[in-house]
């Protein structure tokens, strides 16, 4: 009997997972290029009260964009302080404070323009308008970010329309608007209180204002009744911070926490077990590959055989089953599927660890190597998958040490050069061209080489102008990854994001950036 | 006596400054780079460049350390690399809680050694003091970490009687706050109270053995008597040198036990901030832990002197 | 006294009898005796290792991941599929080499520092004291994290920082010894004599050795700890490498679903670390002049 019961749960469970998955690919085939498609509403109608509490494991800056430094300082801030533009649930960037757009790339001119008449303000009573996004820009492009280095100025064309005069044109800089480049906060504010006091106190023109924050206890948000989209109907909106995770699962469970993005497999399938929640697959995800040292002539990584070998004695299907307990999926390209950016037709390397074989013998390593494997373990399940990793490539021949570095360690190995292999998690983002930006740059990652092809495509691809030309493009790019085995995809760590059942309409985990809807709602 | 407390202050002034340099040096080689880990793994080299700049990061070491102590010793001790807030404010927030578990451990594995220490004493080779030894060894050769999971395991998981971690501020919630700072007390004072027990049995035996507690018995004194007032004051001066270096180990044990039940004390922080390299809340915990356990030497050889007065300062 | 090389000889034979002595009184308790079986049973796990674990301790059965105890796996699997009760018995070897090197390094360096410091005093002392005093004014586990960060983890960097963390304690007991030997009368003599410094430093040391003889036993309970200590704190022995305190920080997310992956290598670790504090007490007791092995 209780059997029976466990394998009804698993099915239930798993034709869940199976109709989400279906849902999402089937709302992102169709590439429409700006209209939003939302999560459908449930049958009640919304009712205000209540405060929505959200898990978070640290900020350091929720005010100023332009010194933002981790994910979560954004994620913290966008109740608070809203961007230009957002993306949509397909990846498409779609309007918030801005209205439209307008790209000419004769002129290599962007221009921007804003909700006209909708009397947008912000948290302090001051206008948001041409004049404060020029400010914000400006403030942006001098500060050490690398996002609007191509912006050399920008123009008030009118009260509610600002142009970028760009050094060469890139269509990116639209996608960087809807993160921390376009984040719109208050010039008063500023002005009055200076950086520091700015940092600590977002003043922005979201559906919440800030009220306070707690040093490693939370950060909380009130209603902003003057939302230019209607008045919301939470009264607050509060971040709980949690240095362990699994204590702020012991709080989701105890019903001290209305939602939560789940890192550990193991801790997803117990969260989903209970049956508590609704659960999504979070829309962020890391990425992990495996960066060679190519730019080293003589690691054997240098050789194209040798990284195709890598990449064939990668047992992805099993790594994601395994470690990642079904929720990990394997990958062959950084445009996730059901994105506009997904190139079908690329190949991979399936796992074939008789081809590794053959190819290590081709290019001279007929006994294989010895290399390190450096990684930092953000989470205690990079250990797990490195370690049995670590054992695939030993049935190859390709004899991998461990080199656990701390965040400090790793992000200098990133910008100064490694041996062997670096394992990279790269940060997925709708727009595949905002994640490669920095290895065309030859800014991080400097240990590897980039072909130039990969180099010219990548060029080719920020000059499109439109959608189709972009999308068309960003696959190519796609295809030189594989085509050169560039690095070794491992398994994509996707999360899921647990929300107890009276969130409604909330978008949390879904959308990308974290982005939450202001109309949220709390059923009871 | 004043002579002997000033020259000892001045030694003591002196430990502490190769205790700052010391640290400045071991955090100074840890690889990483603490301005790049500030910014995030999306930043430009300018970006971390400039920090560097601001953080005094790009100056030869024994500058940049000239640096931070004439700025430490005018009370600034920078702002957190992690929190970018003035580390002075971490640790006021931090260091109570330490304290506050440290202090309660520490009474109780003094009261706790002492106790048992003497009943060991008096019924020396009875079952109980065999049973009392072995628990007292084992205590000394638990890993406090472990046991605080099986603790957690236990008490928490399985009988429920107790929150599984956490920390709560005794002036919130009283209650909630002892529940949940019941087994890390415990925990703390398991290593203390094993190592006091022995201790005290064995000094005590050692006085119980010499001519005038034996005179004492000779007169027809009862043995509580005999026991409380000549032998145990004697038999107590090695056991208060041990409470007072309880101070370090316990500061030790706080590292892993807060890691274990998720506790925002020093200890904590500084494992945060060793590998997050940020040197200069590491380098402001060590000095002020280094200053606690000076202090607390101090007053134990000072303490001496009252239990023993043939002890002389010179 | 006579000091020529005879003499050195003569000297020894007095010396092995009060080590037959001491092994008497040491086994003439029941508990001493039992540590020293315990101790001994590991020391056979160690060297046995390959005919004991049934499996490879460092490969991964991924198709049998965190598989409950059975006959294939007494202890089952952990989370990567590795057999438990494999990792547990090849972490016995590196628990006693954590043991053995750690000690050994501590006390060539303590007890070396300890010896120059106390045999020429005056200003030598004064700075490594002081600095000895520093390092003890910080709390060792945080001293070790750093030499570890420092260094990067691996077996043979966690010794050293392990030897460093124990270190200052030996080098304040041979100083505090060395300070008290060398006003002997037998010592005053040899300098009188002309002896060189080399010499007298030598019998400085095998005199002021056997009081440390104690501490190097506990120590090397103490050192499997604070290696177990490190690995929990991430920054110890590299993975996959079995050690029990890695065991116990990887088992830790996992203690409600399967608490035997942290709580058996703890068990392991209380068992070795309190043999060699029984064995150590006993060694303590028996070398006590005062106790004369009689307690």
């Amino acid at each position: 009997m209780k059997k029976l019961t466990i394998i009804l749960i698993f099915l239930l469970m798993f034709s869940f997972v199976i109709s989400g998955c279906g849902d999402k690919s089937s709302q992102t085939s169709e590439p429409a290029p700006s209209q939003t498609s939302e999560p459908a509403p449930v049958d009640q109608s919304p009712k205000p009260g209540g405060t929505l509490k959200l898990f978070v494991s640290s900020v350091s800056n929720i005010g100023f964009p332009s010194t933002m430094g981790a994910m979560s300082d954004g994620w913290v801030s966008s109740v608070a302080l809203e961007t230009l533009f957002r993306f949509d649930l397909q990846g498409n960037v779609v309007p918030l404070l801005a209205k439209d757009w307008k790209a000419d790339y004769e002129a290599k001119t962007i221009t921007i323009m804003l909700n006209k008449g909708k009397g947008i303000k912000f948290h302090d009573g001051t206008d948001f308008n041409a004049e404060a996004v020029k400010w914000n820009l400006d403030t942006y492009r001098s500060s050490q970010k690398p996002e609007l280095k191509k912006v050399t100025s920008v123009d008030v064309v009118d009260d509610y329309t600002v142009r970028l005069n760009l050094s060469s044109f890139d269509n990116s800089i639209i996608t960087y608007l809807t993160g921390n480049a376009g984040r719109m906060i208050s010039p008063t504010a500023f002005e009055n209180n200076g950086q520091e006091w700015v940092e600590q106190n977002p003043v922005g023109t979201g559906p919440f204002q800030f009220v306070s924050w707690t040093k490693d206890v939370n950060v909380k948000f009130k209603r902003f009744d003057e939302y230019w989209g209607g008045k919301p109907y939470l009264d607050g909106v509060e971040w709980v911070f949690y240095k362990d995770q699994l204590v702020a699962q012991m709080d989701i469970l105890a019903g001290n926490l209305d939602a939560m993005a789940v890192p550990d497999p193991e801790n997803m399938k117990e969260i989903e077990t209970t049956g508590k929640f609704n659960t999504v697959f979070t829309n962020d995800t890391l990425q992990p590959v495996l960066m060679p040292d190519t730019k080293n002539t003589n690691s054997p990584f240098a050789k194209l055989e040798v990284r195709q070998a890598l990449s064939y004695a990668i047992d992805q299907e099993t790594l994601a089953e395994s470690i990642g307990m079904g929720y990990f999926r394997p990958q062959n390209q950084l445009a996730q599927p059901g994105t506009w950016g997904y190139n079908p037709n690329v190949a991979g390397y399936p796992y074939n660890p008789e081809k590794a074989k053959e190819l290590l013998a081709s290019a001279g390593y007929p006994n294989g190597f010895d290399t390190t494997l450096t990684y930092f373990a953000y989470n205690k399940t990079v250990t797990d998958s490195v370690t049995a990793l670590q054992q695939m490539l030993k049935q190859v021949g390709i004899n991998a040490v461990q080199n656990p570095v701390t965040r400090a360690n790793y992000i200098e190995l990133g910008n100064k050069g490694w041996d062997g292999l670096l394992r990279v998690h790269l940060p997925s983002s709708p727009d595949p061209l905002v994640t490669l930006a920095n290895f065309s740059a030859g800014q991080q990652y400097v240990s590897m080489y980039v072909p130039d092809e990969f180099v010219q495509k990548f060029d080719k691809a920020v000059n499109e102008v439109t959608f189709e030309g972009k999308q068309k493009a960003v696959q190519e790019l796609m295809s030189v990854v594989d085509k050169y085995a560039i690095w070794s995809f491992l398994p994509e760590e996707r999360t899921i994001t647990a929300k107890s059942k009276r969130v409604q309409d909330d978008w949390y985990g879904e959308m990308p950036n974290r982005y939450i809807n202001p109309m949220v709602w709390l059923s009871e | 006596m004043l002579n002997y407390i000033i020259k000892r202050a001045v030694l003591t002034v002196v430990v502490l400054f190769i205790v700052s340099f010391i640290t400045f040096s071991l955090i100074h080689i840890l690889p990483g780079d603490p301005a790049a880990a500030m910014l995030g793994d999306q930043a430009t080299m300018e970006e971390i460049e400039a920090l560097r700049h601001e953080l005094w990061l790009d100056r030869p070491f024994f500058v940049q350390y000239g640096h931070w102590l004439s700025n430490a010793l005018q009370g600034d001790f920078g702002k957190s690399i992690m929190y970018r807030v003035p580390v002075s404010e971490i640790i006021a927030e931090r260091l109570p809680v330490t304290l506050y578990l440290s202090f309660l451990s520490l009474i109780l594995s003094t009261f706790i050694g002492i106790g048992a220490g003497i009943i060991c004493a008096i019924r020396r080779g009875s079952l109980i003091d065999q049973i009392v030894s072995v628990v007292a060894n084992a205590g000394v050769a638990v890993p406090i970490f472990w046991l605080g999971l099986l603790g957690i395991y236990v008490f928490g998981f399985t009988l429920e009687w107790l929150p599984l971690q956490g920390w709560t501020s005794p002036f919130d919630d009283f209650l909630k706050s002892s529940k949940q700072a019941l087994m890390p007390v415990i925990c703390l004072s398991v290593t203390g109270s094993s190592i006091i027990t022995r201790q005290t049995r064995s000094s005590l035996l050692e006085v119980i053995r010499q001519d005038y507690i034996r005179t004492a018995w000779a007169k027809g004194m009862g043995e509580p008597r005999v026991v409380f007032k000549h032998a145990l004051k004697n038999a107590l001066i090695p056991v208060v040198t041990l409470v007072g270096l309880q101070l370090r180990v316990l500061v030790g044990g706080a590292v892993l036990t807060e890691t274990v039940f998720n506790i925002p004390g020093m200890g904590r922080l500084l494992v945060d901030g060793a590998l997050a390299k940020d040197f200069l809340i590491v380098q402001a915990g060590v000095l002020l832990i280094a200053v606690m356990v000076s202090l607390a030497n101090l007053i134990t050889d000072i303490s001496h002197g009252w239990l023993d007065p043939r002890i002389r300062y010179d | 006294m006579s000091m020529d090389s005879s003499g050195m000889i003569r000297a020894k034979s007095p010396r092995i009898s009060e080590l037959r002595r001491l092994i008497k009184v040491m086994c003439n308790r029941v508990v001493v005796v039992v540590g020293i079986g315990i101790i001994a049973f590991f020391i056979l796990v160690a060297i046995f290792a390959p005919m004991l674990a049934a499996h490879d301790p460092l490969y991964t059965y991924l198709e049998s991941i965190l598989n409950p105890p059975s006959g294939i796996h007494p202890l089952g699997t952990d989370q990567v599929g590795r057999d438990v009760l494999s990792r547990l018995i090849y972490g016995t070897r590196i628990s006693f080499l954590v043991g053995i090197f750690g000690v050994t390094i501590a006390g060539t360096l303590g007890m070396g520092l300890g010896l120059v410091a106390g045999y020429f005093g005056g200003w030598v002392n004064a700075i490594i004291m002081r600095c000895i005093d520093a390092l003890l004014a910080i709390p060792p586990i945080v001293l070790m994290m750093a030499i570890s960060a420092i260094l990067g983890g691996g077996l043979f960097n966690v010794l050293i920082a392990i030897g460093f963390g124990m270190m200052p304690t030996y080098c304040r007991l041979m100083c505090a010894q060395v300070t008290v030997l060398k006003e002997n009368d037998y010592i005053l003599v040899l300098q009188t004599a002309g002896a060189s410094s080399w010499r007298i430093m030598r019998h400085l040391f095998i005199n002021a050795f056997p009081p440390l003889l104690v501490l190097i036993t506990t120590n090397l309970g103490t050192a499997i700890l604070m290696e177990a200590g490190l690995s929990f704190l991430g920054i110890g022995i590299l993975p996959p490498t079995p050690s029990w305190g890695a065991m116990i920080y990887d088992g830790r997310r996992l203690l409600f679903s399967n608490p035997i992956l942290s709580l058996a290598p703890g068990g392991a670790i209380m068992l070795i670390v309190l043999a060699f504090n029984i064995v150590g007490d006993g060694l303590r007791d028996a070398l006590d002049p005062k106790l004369r092995g009689t307690l």
